[in-house]
């Protein structure tokens, strides 16, 4: 899948996440929210009752747009929140 | 809000109107509904705001399996099948769904207990189906290993109490019904025949007939005309979770709850049970605990952290689900476990529909329809002989006896 990190930039150790099922590799250090935007995720979830969707928004933990479920965990912010490896990642876009 | 407009003010001293119910919760909403439906005037007076009682303090569920197989199970039966018009008909959007419930069970005990009311409950005609351990996490993942087996019964339902409550009220009102809160009773005259003079807050109303439907507070307004009502107030503490995507396909109680509601021994020491039910806008309500307190409406740590354990247990994904609030409200408890409903011999023309406990939202569209026909023709398509306040005589009788 095209990468949107930008290459000249160094990264740390590569691990996997997986999301919506679908595994996906990942730097350490990363916030989900980057490693996300780095797998083409756009939209995170629908709002409730009008289904509208909902992404990246501040990026910096004001503004609970980027809502996803982690390890089972639901409402958790993309931005906030530091990949590991095999951490379960689910996006309620429907 | 147009519920709530300045009707007070142009009232005159005495006013007169056919029928008033006293309070303004589900069940007395529901009863002004019926009766302005059938062209009956009807005034609804309401001491606070509607459904900010025990109707705006509860969970949403209509459940069919909750229900003692007899009478209150076929009433369960038929008011459920009023929802869905009701859905269509009122003047707000309910949110009634048939999500289907389970009822959980974790015991060998409640297995065995639950063996022969799903059995009793079949016999009623009810398809209700006992499931394994297994087959139930197939229906609900997030079913915890430990549960021993569910029944299923596709009819249960939830609803939203408090638009329930305020549909039926704007439906009422839309009818011709007039509605006034800010309304206390504190006197009942029934010295004039054929005529009770009902002392308000907001004036004073003349009627031929008087439903009491005030809930936790009916013991009160039957003092006023000489009638002992043994209702008891029995505090519900209930836990709302932050919205989340959908997680759940039913709404469940567990086999405890059943347990608890028809046995107060078992609520002591076996626990309460849990209750839980996902709102259209994804919070999910969690419950509840059964205490007697007065009237002490305050939720405790104590009680919110037995209804998150229980819960966690039966549904472990819950331990990742954040809590927002709590809140508890007051069920009007009677010592059988079912409603009191109908005319109150002593007092002709004083109506009772008050007492369902957990079991108003559910059975308050069938509850109105009733009395509603109980006043206009004196009598109702279900008999409601078994509901009537004086099976409590005999009980009172003896009380009385030992006291001497």
């Amino acid at each position: 899948m095209f990468d949107l990190r930008i290459p000249s930039i160094g990264q740390k150790a590569k691990i996997r996440i997986v999301v919506n099922g679908r595994s996906y590799m990942a730097y350490e250090g990363e916030s989900v929210h980057a490693a996300l935007l780095a797998a083409g995720y756009r939209v995170l979830r629908k709002t409730l009752k009008e289904h509208q969707p909902r992404g990246f928004f501040c990026g910096m933990g004001v503004c609970y747009d980027c809502l996803v479920t982690i390890n089972g965990a639901p409402n958790q912010r993309a931005c906030m929140t530091q990949v590991e490896d095999r951490m379960v990642i689910e996006i309620d876009d429907r | 809000m147009s519920l709530m407009n300045s009707q007070k003010k142009q009232i005159p001293q005495t006013d007169t109107t056919d029928v008033v119910v006293i309070g303004g919760g589900v069940i007395g909403s529901s009863i002004a509904y019926h009766l302005a439906r059938k062209k009956v005037r009807v005034l609804l007076l309401e001491k606070g705001n509607l459904a900010d009682g025990s109707s705006g303090a509860c969970d949403g569920m209509v459940l069919l399996q909750s229900k003692k197989p007899g009478i209150h199970l076929q009433m369960a039966i038929e008011s459920r099948k009023r929802f869905a018009r009701l859905r269509e008909e009122l003047p707000l959007p309910i949110e009634y769904s048939e999500c289907g419930g389970l009822v959980i069970i974790e015991t060998k005990d409640e297995l065995s207990a639950m063996q022969q009311f799903v059995k009793e409950q079949r016999e009623m005609g009810l398809n209700v189906s006992l499931l394994h351990g297994d087959h139930a996490r197939q229906l609900e993942p997030q079913l915890s290993k430990h549960i021993l087996g569910a029944t299923y019964c596709s009819l249960d339902g939830r609803v939203n109490p408090i638009l329930l409550s305020l549909g039926f009220a704007l439906g009422a009102k839309s009818l011709g019904a007039r509605v006034i809160t800010g309304a206390g009773v504190y006197h009942i005259d029934t010295a004039a025949s054929n005529l009770f003079s009902v002392e308000t807050e907001a004036g004073r109303f003349e009627a031929s007939r008087v439903i009491n439907a005030a809930g936790v507070h009916a013991p009160e307004i039957g003092a006023m005309v000489g009638v002992d009502i043994p209702i008891k107030p029995r505090r519900g503490q209930i836990i709302v979770t932050e919205t989340c995507s959908p997680l759940l396909n039913h709404c469940m109680i567990s086999a405890k709850y059943i347990a608890a509601k028809f046995n107060p021994a078992i609520a002591n020491t076996g626990g309460e049970g849990t209750s839980i039910e996902q709102t259209e806008s994804g919070n999910f309500l969690i419950g509840s605990t059964r205490e007697f307190v007065g009237f002490d409406k305050r939720t405790t740590a104590d009680g919110l952290h037995r209804i998150a354990a229980n819960t966690a247990g039966i549904i472990p994904a819950f331990k990742q689900v954040g809590v927002i609030r709590a809140f508890a409200g007051l069920r009007p408890y009677t010592p059988d476990g079912m409603p009191i409903l109908g005319p109150v011999d002593d007092v002709p023309g004083f109506f009772m529909a008050a007492g369902h406990e957990g079991d108003g939202i559910a059975l308050s569209p069938i509850t109105g329809e009733l009395i509603a026909q109980m006043i206009t023709k004196g009598k109702s398509d279900i008999p409601l002989d078994d509901f009537q306040l004086s099976r409590f005589d005999t009980e009172n009788e003896a009380k009385e006896a030992t006291n001497v």
